[in-house]
């Protein structure tokens, strides 16, 4: 399942939160407070009064410092590389996450995070995945370790250490809804695919981005037909 | 900083609006870049409805972000003087208070409109502010402002004496109810379930007839021939006799001429000049009799013979009873066809003979076509200029006079042998008269033209005399702000004003009146309706103010109105606008809750946290950029609200 899904208010203040009762650094305080600022501008042209009204309130203003007249932010230098390597860390958090709910691990309680070892594109984030999933460390593996649990970010396989051990049973059954959810996926964009009036018309980037769908779905559901084998043993 | 629990829009709203007190809004010309927009003037009675809402609610926004992008942004607001509809109110409150407006001069009648202007006139400006409307409000004006009056009357003249208004007896668009003539694009054509009344007419002198059809029985007592076509077998027995009109037996010739349909009704057509655009060409053609049988209020005249002083639509009912009485009737049939109705009073248009001023459009339509086909002025969405093209080409002349008294009066001034000359006042037209007519003249000979032109005739000089650029073309402002940037308007509108304003811009500045033009949706209800009165399905738009705070609605109304498509509005929009603003409060009280140490080293995770934000800041702020240039104005808020926060649902 492919999620983007960050933003300022859900994603970047978590990340930086500094833990209950814990102050904050400044130099990410000022630079929060900048960022703030930066969004209630280009907000303000539509939602002139709570945007002046936070403005305000943000820091301490000389008269006349009103967002009003300030100036619109000037676009700077974007690192597509760094966007793309966070919405892959984003996808390994939210599986964490799911992995933590799903096994009744407390957010509180740390744990450890092995990986398969290949290309692993969110590795410059490791200090923020281990934040924000509280984890003791991250270890690149090659062989799929017993006693895990696993889940999959594009075709990269994660695992988690459980220190009681898992329902072979019940784990084969999540992996085979995953497999027909993601051969269900698959299907649908090779439906789209073989369209060719969408192949024929529609922007090459956007035909381009299914084909990495289709790419995507298919690792996947290779992976998840191992996994499936491994465990019936 | 003690910063409260809960975001109050109220507060806020009524603290910040002292941006005004400041003077931001204001604007006067300087060393930068201008960004101008003129407002579509609401009528000055009017109220705010939420059209009004999301027309303002754009230009805002459009506004807000020139101004921080450093320009020198004026945004004009005004109202106008809404000639029929204006009138048409100040006649029922005179009525109301048991005056008449038949039996009260006009200088009485226009103290009344005046009065009832300061009383009314107005609210909606002020309703505006509410929204946040950043208008330049000490450039406010007013159509009927002096310096507005006196442009248009100083056009009119010029208009006149280069030859392109002219006065002439036409076949016009009459309105009873407001007892004026419209022009063409005043009269909204609708389809209607109505009658086709197949009607005996007995040959003079013999025992044979010829059936006619037509849907307006009532206009028989009009006729002055009927009409076959000459190669149908049918009537060939009819060339060169007469037939006899139904009950009043007046003997009318059998006329041939090609333009007959012969499949329609009986293929034998009744010609009434005076009242059918198609039977007055038809009149001129074979040099007919025109018999105008209806009063201005639409009632019938001594010239019908029968009925007189009933009202058109009961003399239809009677007649019919009396021509199945005398025999004439001989069958009735269903039938849908489209009637005219006036845009502004709703009322059956009559078409009907007229003397009245019209300006020719030929030249003037030419150039104004021109710059949208060559790109000088742009379209958002593009798809209008299909529509534009198509009017510009197909356009009549222009009817500019309206028999009432609301406006600008026509400075036309009559000379007792049926001269006339064009003038800004009585003495000036006396001076004239004096030197091209007959020097023995005197003040008393001369009376003005009754009639007002067109409220269009005046808004079609909008972003022109805003700045005072017809009186002094070379004026500071008018160099400065014109042509002006953006035209945010309804499309119902894109011939009434948005055409003309062309026109007027290339015939007196000889340059676009502005460069782009966006044309915002019509707003219907969630379950795609107009929003109307009758139906109840129009929320008060300071209601919802209220209870959302301006901003919610503004994001409410923006979130789904694509420009030109229409807007199904839900008040649930607003509902997630007010929502947005929480979220963004909860953002500012979790961030003002932190305690700041400096001596704090940056975590690598923050570090690397402010590194991926600021990427993808300026990945969206491009995208945002282009939405703009695009004025895809909801997509532009779309991402920036995600960019903020993003609660779609993620299944």
């Amino acid at each position: 399942m492919i999620l983007i899904w960050d933003d300022f208010c859900s994603w970047y203040l978590e990340m930086i939160k500094p833990p209950y009762k814990h102050p904050v650094d400044k130099t990410t305080y000022a630079k929060t407070v900048a960022f703030f600022e930066d969004l209630m501008k280009i907000l303000h042209p539509f939602m002139p009064f709570l945007t002046e009204e936070i403005w305000h309130l943000l820091r301490d203003r000389e008269e006349g410092d009103d967002i009003i007249i300030a100036r619109l932010p000037e676009t700077g230098p974007a690192d597509e590389k760094i966007v793309n390597a966070f919405d892959k860390a984003e996808q390994v958090i939210i599986g964490i996450r799911k992995i933590r709910k799903e096994k009744n691990i407390p957010n509180k309680e740390t744990i450890t995070l092995l990986l398969k070892k290949g290309k692993h594109d969110e590795s410059m984030f490791y200090p923020v995945l281990e934040k924000m999933g509280n984890i003791d460390k991250i270890e690149e593996v090659t062989e799929k370790p017993d006693n895990v649990i696993s889940f999959i970010v594009g075709a990269q396989e994660y695992y988690i250490p459980l220190s009681e051990s898992v329902n072979v049973e019940d784990e084969i059954a999540k992996l085979q809804e995953e497999l027909k959810y993601t051969e269900g996926f698959l299907n649908s964009v090779m439906k789209k695919l073989s369209n060719e009036r969408f192949v024929n018309n529609a922007p090459e980037a956007v035909v381009a981005k299914e084909k990495k769908k289709q790419a995507d779905a298919e690792a996947r559901i290779k992976v998840l037909k191992e996994q499936i084998g491994n465990l019936k043993g | 900083m003690d910063i409260p629990s809960k975001y109050n829009p109220q507060a806020t709203e009524d603290k910040w609006y002292d941006w005004m007190e400041k003077r931001y809004f204001h604007s006067e010309p300087d060393e930068r870049e201008p960004y101008t927009i003129v407002i579509p003037p609401p009528n000055v009675t009017g109220v705010l409805h939420m059209g009004h809402m999301l027309n303002n609610t754009i230009q805002d926004v459009l506004v807000r972000r020139a101004r921080m992008q450093g320009k020198n942004a004026c945004w004009v607001p005004g109202t106008d003087h809404a000639s029929i509809a204006t009138e048409a109110k100040v006649v029922a409150k005179l009525k109301a208070d048991g005056i008449d407006k038949e039996k009260i001069s006009r200088e009485k009648f226009l103290e009344h409109a005046w009065e009832w202007k300061e009383k009314h006139g107005g609210i909606i400006l002020e309703q505006l502010k509410k929204l946040g409307a950043s208008c330049d409000w000490e450039r406010t004006r007013f159509t009927m402002d002096e310096a507005l009056y006196e442009s248009v009357i100083q056009v009119f003249i010029d208009l006149y004496n280069k030859g392109l208004i002219y006065r002439g007896i036409r076949m016009i668009n009459w309105d009873p109810s407001a007892g004026t003539a419209i022009s063409d694009e005043e009269v909204i054509h609708r389809e209607v379930n109505s009658k086709l009344y197949y009607i005996n007419y007995q040959v003079e002198g013999e025992n044979d007839f010829i059936t006619i059809a037509t849907t307006r029985p009532e206009t028989i007592l009009g006729d002055t021939a009927v009409c076959v076509h000459p190669e149908d077998e049918r009537f060939k027995r009819f060339h060169g006799k007469k037939v006899l009109v139904p009950l009043i037996n007046r003997p009318v010739p059998v006329i041939v001429d090609k333009y007959v349909d012969r499949e329609f009704g009986t293929g034998a057509l009744k010609i009434t000049p005076a009242h059918d655009l198609h039977d007055y060409e038809l009149g001129i053609k074979h040099k007919l009799a025109s018999i105008d049988i209806f009063n201005d209020d639409g009632t019938l005249n001594e010239s019908a013979e029968l009925y007189i002083g009933k009202d058109r639509f009961a003399v239809r009912e009677e007649i019919v009873k009396d021509l199945e009485k005398s025999g004439n009737l001989v069958k009735i049939e269903d039938y849908l066809n489209k009637v005219g109705f006036s845009e502004r009073t709703d009322a059956v248009i009559e078409p009907r003979l007229s003397q009245q001023w019209f300006l020719k459009m030929g030249e003037l339509a030419k150039r104004a076509l021109e710059v949208v086909e060559n790109g000088t002025i742009r379209f958002h969405p593009p798809k209008f200029k299909n529509i534009y093209r198509h009017w510009m080409e197909n356009v009549r002349d222009w009817n500019i006079s309206r028999q009432l008294w609301w406006g600008q009066q026509i400075p036309v001034y009559y000379l007792p042998d049926g001269n006339m000359v064009a003038a800004r006042s009585k003495e000036e037209a006396l001076d004239l008269a004096r030197k091209k007519y007959d020097s023995g003249l005197n003040l008393e000979d001369l009376s003005q033209d009754e009639d007002v032109v067109d409220t269009w005739f005046s808004s079609w000089l909008w972003p022109i005399t805003v700045f005072d650029g017809i009186r002094y073309p070379d004026n500071k402002d008018i160099n400065y702000y014109y042509p002006t940037n953006d035209l945010v308007t309804a499309p119902d509108i894109i011939f009434f004003w948005v055409a003309r304003m062309i026109m007027a811009g290339m015939e007196y500045r000889n340059e676009v009146p502005f460069k782009n033009v966006y044309f915002t949706g019509i707003v219907r209800d969630k379950l795609g309706r107009k929003m109307s009165k009758t139906l109840g399905n129009s929320p008060d738009p300071l209601k919802l103010i209220d209870q959302y705070g301006a901003d919610g609605v503004r994001v409410g109304m923006l979130l789904t109105a694509p420009a030109g498509n229409d807007l199904p509005f839900d008040p649930a929009l607003c509902e997630q606008g007010r929502n947005f603003s929480n979220k963004i409060w909860n953002a500012l009280r979790l961030i003002k809750g932190w305690k700041i140490d400096t001596q704090l080293e940056q975590p690598e995770s923050s570090r690397l946290a402010v590194e991926w934000f600021r990427s993808k800041f300026n990945t969206t702020l491009n995208e945002i950029n282009d939405y703009f240039t695009k004025y895809r104005l909801s997509d532009a808020l779309m991402a920036t609200y995600k960019l903020i926060w993003d609660d779609s649902d993620l299944g």
